[in-house]
């Protein structure tokens, strides 16, 4: 009796283990994904690329957590986190790019990208 | 030995070969490291991100040779991909920005340059003004100093005063200037146009107080009227001079004597220097 309780805790300890992760990775994800719509990487043709490929990968990971696969969700939520952040810097660059252009032309005041 | 041996080794191999093909996502991570590896800007602005590409990379590398072509292996290439790509974007919007602020430090010098052309430029009028001004005061000073010697000449607030004898312009009650005059306008009109060209004359003739005071009024009037255009014939330009009559009001002496009605009976030019 003593070994399958043994067994049953350490199985429950792993999960655990498995799920925080994948988990606390979701919820980050989720935080990039809202930064890069905040930012309006909607309005950047490559930016928006990324950012829908983001939000898919943050619901698949969703789907992979409930069904307990939390190492893939892990990985999913990896996937959704660095296209995110690619949106972002995309943002960033377009931003700098219009403001060199409008810097380059005489009698232009260049924004802060 | 028979044919279907070797075939089915060849297969075998085959399957081999297919099993330890790295996935189309691993090639795409090694290529996407690569180019931003080989990146200037990249390595230079974005070390940090370049680097955790690189880790990236290992970690889907290490999956492949462990795991072999997996979902999560493919994930962890993907992954690599992205990041590496985030290196090569850093790096070339730190261009960008470098590129804005090196375009408006440009921008700046140029316009500090204007600045100072202009600045020299205006410098270099307000030099030649005032060189032209202090030839101009010159000029005047030796007009003046020509006219101290054929008439009397004071300073007042209006301008240089040049006071002319009327006994020696006018016979009693004409407007016609003596021939005796003309030597000495003559000389006058030759220091007005001597002097400063920006000033300005006003002919103002007097009278004393014999006969009366229309009549005089009118009289001094002609006479300064009769100055004016001779100065004007001898070179005055007619835009800098004009003439205008103060009859008997303005004495300078007393009217009792005849000495005081000699001094009243007179013209004066005021040379106004021009506006600063």
């Amino acid at each position: 009796m003593r070994a399958p309780m043994f067994s049953l805790v350490i199985v429950s300890f792993a999960l655990g283990c498995a799920t925080a992760p994948a988990k606390q990775a979701v919820t980050e994800s989720i935080a990039t994904v809202n930064t890069a719509e905040q930012l309006g990487a909607s309005e950047v043709p490559q930016a928006a690329k990324a950012l829908d490929y983001a939000q898919h990968e943050v619901a698949w990971a969703k789907a992979l957590l409930i069904n307990g696969r939390h190492e893939r969700a892990l990985l999913m939520a990896q996937r959704a986190e660095s296209d995110a952040a690619l949106a972002i810097v995309l943002v960033r660059e377009q931003r700098a790019r219009q403001a060199a252009e409008q810097a380059k032309t005489p009698g232009a005041t260049a924004p802060n990208p | 030995m028979s044919p279907r041996p070797l075939t089915f080794i060849a297969a075998s191999l085959a399957l081999v070969a297919c099993a330890h093909k790295p996935p189309e996502e691993l090639r795409e991570a090694r290529a996407t490291y690569q180019k931003a590896a080989a990146d200037p800007s990249t390595r230079q602005e974005t070390p940090a991100e370049l680097d955790e590409a690189r880790r990236s990379l290992v970690r889907a590398e290490r999956s492949f040779v462990v795991e072999g072509d997996t979902p999560k292996t493919r994930d962890r290439a993907y992954i690599a991909t992205r990041k590496a790509e985030l290196a090569l974007v850093m790096g070339r919007t730190a261009d960008y920005v470098e590129s804005a602020r090196n375009a408006e430090l440009w921008q700046a010098r140029e316009a500090l340059s204007a600045e100072q052309a202009e600045n020299a430029a205006n410098a270099a009028r307000l030099a030649e003004e005032q060189e032209l001004r202090a030839e101009a005061e010159r000029r005047a000073a030796l007009a003046i100093a020509a006219l101290a010697e054929i008439a009397a000449v004071r300073s007042e607030p209006r301008g240089t005063i040049v006071t002319l004898s009327g006994s020696v312009l006018f016979a009693s009650g004409k407007s016609t200037l003596l021939p005796s005059a003309t030597s000495r306008l003559s000389q006058v009109a030759e220091a007005l146009t001597a002097g400063d060209p920006g000033s300005t004359f006003v002919v103002e003739g007097y009278t004393d107080s014999s006969g009366s005071e229309a009549f005089n009024q009118k009289l001094s009037e002609a006479r300064a009227q009769a100055v004016r255009e001779f100065l004007v014939d001898h070179g005055v330009a007619p835009d800098r001079i004009e003439a205008r009559g103060l009859g008997e009001s303005q004495p300078v002496a007393s009217n009792a004597t005849a000495e005081g009605r000699a001094n009243n009976r007179r013209v004066e030019i005021v040379i106004q220097p021009p506006p600063s």
